[in-house]
């Protein structure tokens, strides 16, 4: 296992400090709005379900694309009855989430409910756990034994975690890495460790959730060491043979900013753990031992998806669609399939996730009424990463519909990410957390 | 030095601010591979555009606005219909303001942050086309 050696650095550009800006408070937003006499007419008809829905959509998951489908199948779909069906009546949002384990966001504050999708677009909710889902009949049976159908169902019930041999419980090396109780332990561990101890952070191998993630917790956490847990360090293990985005970035936070705290190891793979010493055995020999181990296992398509058959990409991990409407390519006229859950060019992440959910949406709609889906989609990815405690970069990322693959093809100029990082950048985060949520939610 | 365009998706503190120490790029291309010095988005036309949107919006007039879904591609960060929260409210501008605010961003006049990343990923059709379909929401 060699220490990585970073060839280009980028320019290290060594941001002056300024003042804090908070990327807190409520989040909730204020939604839409028309005040002019046909918009209120509007507003109130989409307000109720339809009686007499010209169509009918399920949408298993809740998350950033399920929510935000959900919202723009009211909105821009004629009398269609949307039915959001999630586990959970509370939506806790990864987004922002490694900063509740420095302490800087509770996890209450990333808590988003679908009361005004409900009471604002007419969404039907149904909550409780999943049981089957027939794709060719486009029904889905909740374990209550309740069967619901309709014209199509639409997944989006993001990733489940590859289980980790000797890991019994999942809670003693954390991943945090969907938000919740997982967080929450690994706050406490992290806040439990006596100055001097050692934090290790595993990146699994592509493609997971929301890729600049855990490069940006390894700088946050590394920050918050230095400042609340002097003479402590964190060793990054990832899984890939080099930083996966945002390099120039990354690489400098690693080796300079953070160089006195942190460690990088490239093409480090977990075998199995020893959960009791908290140790964690490579794939070709090696192991290290730490005081908290901040553990992310490899990603995959829930277990419902493998079982129905859906989960046909990604060596069975993930589901090919068609990105022109998110048809599944194993039942294109009942089921689509978005964000995390699905195969695509594109990154695994809550902004992206929810324009996939608005062109599923809009083809849905021009499907209902007898057309065909946009030929020419655009999506569009955007996100912050905190370097540290107080200052932020940004990363962009734009895909255009190429119709000889197939596939949303990224444009390399409208790609990149910012030079350096700064206080700036973190509180644009916080107001695009904001609008992005709202979005969504609202 | 004084801005092309008024600069009203930013202020001009943002703006100057996130002009920034510039930009890494995987590449100086756009999406047909031609450098992006010269201009990449003189291909198409007003007058074509007006027809095919003209053409697009008779076919499927009542459920899919023209330039609706390429908008919405805004809304994550200038809130739904381009109405708020986040950044610069869009919604109430005509479209020429925004589509040349548009055009500047993906010029690099107005520096290299996310909004000139943003705007570089587009087509000059699609420019006009989400900037007409803004200009619908008051």
């Amino acid at each position: 296992m060699d220490r990585r050696l970073f060839l280009s650095l980028g320019s290290a550009w060594a941001a002056s400090m300024m003042s804090g800006c908070g990327g807190g408070g409520s989040d909730g937003a204020d939604g839409i709005s028309d005040s002019s006499a046909t918009g209120a007419q509007r507003m109130q008809a989409l307000a109720a379900s339809p009686v007499n829905p010209k169509a009918r959509v399920i949408v298993v998951g809740g998350g950033m694309a399920g929510a935000t489908f959900a919202k723009y199948m009211r909105l821009w779909g004629d009398m269609v009855e949307v039915t959001l069906v999630d586990r959970s009546s509370v939506y806790t949002s990864n987004i922002m989430s490694s900063m509740v384990l420095t302490g800087q966001r509770t996890l209450a504050s990333l808590n988003y409910t679908y009361t005004t999708l409900i009471s604002k677009y007419g969404i039907k909710t149904e909550f409780g756990e999943v049981k089957a889902i027939d794709p060719v009949t486009a029904t889905v049976t909740m374990a209550s034994g309740k069967v619901l159908t309709a014209d199509r169902v639409v997944l989006a019930p993001g990733v489940e975690f590859d289980p980790v041999l000797g890991l019994t419980d999942p809670l003693q090396m954390p991943h945090a890495w969907k938000a919740g109780p997982q967080t929450t332990a690994l706050a406490s561990q992290l806040s439990a460790m006596k100055a001097g101890g050692t934090v290790v952070l595993t990146i699994p191998k592509a493609p997971y959730r929301c890729p600049p993630g855990p490069y940006e917790r390894a700088c946050l956490l590394a920050d918050w060491l230095k400042a609340r847990k002097k003479g402590s360090k964190i060793i990054v293990l990832d899984a890939n043979p080099d930083i996966l985005v945002e390099k120039d970035n990354f690489s400098s936070a690693f080796l300079g900013l953070h160089g006195s705290v942190l460690e990088y190891h490239n093409n480090v793979e977990i075998d199995h753990v020893d959960a009791a010493t908290r140790t964690l055995y490579f794939v070709g020999g090696g192991s290290l031992s730490a005081n908290v181990v901040n553990l992310i296992p490899r990603q995959r398509a829930v277990a419902l998806m493998q079982a129905t058959g859906l989960a046909n990409a990604t060596e069975g991990r993930f589901a090919a669609v068609n990105v022109l409407d998110y048809s599944s390519t194993a039942a294109p006229t009942k089921v689509h399939v978005l964000g995390d859950a699905s195969a695509t060019t594109q990154p695994k992440a809550g902004h992206i996730a929810n324009q996939e959910a608005k062109v599923c949406a809009d083809a849905l709609t021009r499907i209902f009424a007898g057309g065909s889906p946009d030929p020419a989609p655009a999506t569009n990815s955007s996100c912050f990463s905190t370097i540290t405690m107080k200052q932020a970069s940004w990363l962009h990322s734009f895909f255009q519909y190429d119709p000889v693959t197939g596939t949303m093809k990224g444009v390399p100029a409208g790609s990149g990410a910012s030079a350096g990082w700064d206080s700036d950048g973190f509180q644009d985060m916080g107001i695009w957390f904001k609008a992005l949520m709202g979005d969504s939610f609202a | 030095m004084q801005p092309v365009h008024q600069s009203f998706l930013i202020s001009e503190s943002q703006a100057a601010r996130r002009r920034g120490p510039g930009v890494h790029s995987e590449s100086l291309t756009d999406r047909e591979g031609n450098p992006t010095k010269t201009h990449p988005r003189a291909w198409l036309t007003a007058a074509s555009l007006l027809a095919s949107t003209l053409a697009v919006g008779a076919a499927q007039a009542q459920t899919t606005p023209a330039g609706r879904l390429l908008a919405s591609n805004c809304f994550q960060c200038h809130g739904t219909n381009g109405k708020g929260p986040g950044f610069e409210k869009l919604a109430g501008r005509s479209a020429k303001e925004i589509y040349e605010k548009l055009v500047s961003f993906a010029s690099g006049k107005e520096g290299n942050g996310l909004m000139a990343k943003h705007a570089m990923g587009y087509t000059d059709a699609q420019m006009q086309s989400l900037s007409a379909w803004l200009a619908t929401q008051k």
